[in-house]
């Protein structure tokens, strides 16, 4: 008689962490995709061997599985979003001004705002440019605007982005 | 039934410790492939956490409290790796702060990163310095710098270009790009 009762159980937790999962996903930025993943699979592993050491075991490795793939994703859609802006950067003088704007199906890492280019400078391994981006924060014409600067250099026929990783010293908390 | 009940803690035990062993020993491949940094991390924080629930059975009979042990050792494991990244990554950076600090601005010279522990893939490169930033009582220089991948079977020759910028503290250059807005971190972390 348990053992159906358990499967019911089971069914409800696995169709509770998808829901979970989706509806994270259809947010934006969303890190805690794993954490939940994590957390359905060590239950439902519980469940299943009775033993909480191993549920809560193999729960971390699909928290583990899951932040990786998440970070994989997420990083994929912030690729887009600098190759855009770089490509952007590349093609115009130093000076100019021109908007972007990224938007993914799925609504992550979506943006818009302003590119202007302060500098161009030529190496003799490669030509990069400086430049400030703004980004707004919502739709509305009025909505605030956050500017960053980055720099970005000639990649055989793209521009990618060039800032480099911070010192190692300054990763801190961050990592 | 006493003796039963022991026997079968002492059975779960040492499965639990075999997946242990077995945990630990995927992060050590792990660690022994280049670039292998997401199998290496993850295989030892859950090769940690498994072991640390494991031990922490055998002291309680408390679920709850084995499982916080657990997540203990996992966040232990996981501080642990990252400090080891963190050394090795500084060697590279180190390595081409030093190459880059004595170069006139358009001068090239060419860098190599070769790791002892396998964590990061050994790299090399080209670099030259683009501007004197500031010059006096505070060096510092913003460099270009390529990380140079040879052709391979299915991939032809590639170099990715950077910017950072490195300063000179006493004697030794040392990176100082500093972090990006915590905004713009986002789930990159």
């Amino acid at each position: 008689m348990r053992r159906p009762n358990q499967r019911a159980r089971l069914t409800r937790l696995i169709a509770t962490g998808a829901v979970a999962i989706y509806a994270c996903l259809a947010l934006n930025g969303c890190a805690s995709v794993g954490a939940a993943a994590g957390a359905v699979a060590g239950a439902a592993t519980g469940l299943v061997s009775a033993n909480p050491a191993v549920g809560i075991g193999v729960g971390i490795a699909v928290q583990g599985a899951t932040d990786e793939a998440v970070k994989r994703y997420t990083r994929s859609m912030h690729t887009d979003q600098q190759d855009a802006i770089s490509n952007l950067a590349g093609q115009m003088e130093v000076g100019e001004t021109r908007p972007w704007r990224v938007k993914h199906r799925i609504p992550l890492e979506n943006g818009h705002g302003e590119v202007r280019v302060t500098r161009a400078f030529a190496t003799p391994l490669a030509n990069c440019k400086e430049f400030v981006f703004s980004v707004a924060d919502g739709q509305a014409p009025s909505a605030p605007r956050h500017w960053y600067t980055a720099s970005a250099c000639q990649q055989d026929s793209q521009w990618k982005w060039a800032s480099a990783e911070p010192a190692v010293e300054r990763w801190g908390a961050l990592q | 039934m006493k003796h039963r009940e022991h026997h079968a803690a002492w059975r779960s035990g040492s499965f639990i410790a075999s997946r242990a062993v077995f945990a630990v020993a995927v992060a050590t491949i792990g660690a022994a492939l280049a670039g292998c940094n997401s199998l290496y991390s993850e295989g030892a924080s859950a090769g940690a956490g498994v072991a640390g629930a494991a031990v922490a059975g055998k002291v309680t009979n408390n679920a709850a409290t084995a499982a916080g042990i657990g997540l203990g050792a996992v966040a232990a494991a996981r501080a642990g790796v990252q400090y080891s990244q963190r050394v090795v990554h500084r060697a590279t950076q180190d390595g081409i702060a030093k190459v880059a600090g004595p170069l006139d601005v358009g001068a090239v010279a060419s860098w190599n990163a070769t790791h002892s522990v396998p964590i990061e893939e050994d790299e090399h490169g080209r670099v030259t310095v683009s501007r004197v930033i500031s010059q006096g009582a505070l060096d510092c220089k913003e460099i270009v710098f390529s990380v140079d991948r040879p052709a391979k079977k299915d991939t032809p020759a590639s170099s990715a270009f950077y910017v950072a910028a490195v300063c000179q503290d006493g004697n030794v250059w040392k990176w100082a790009s500093a972090e990006p807005a915590t905004e713009r971190w986002g789930a990159l972390q």
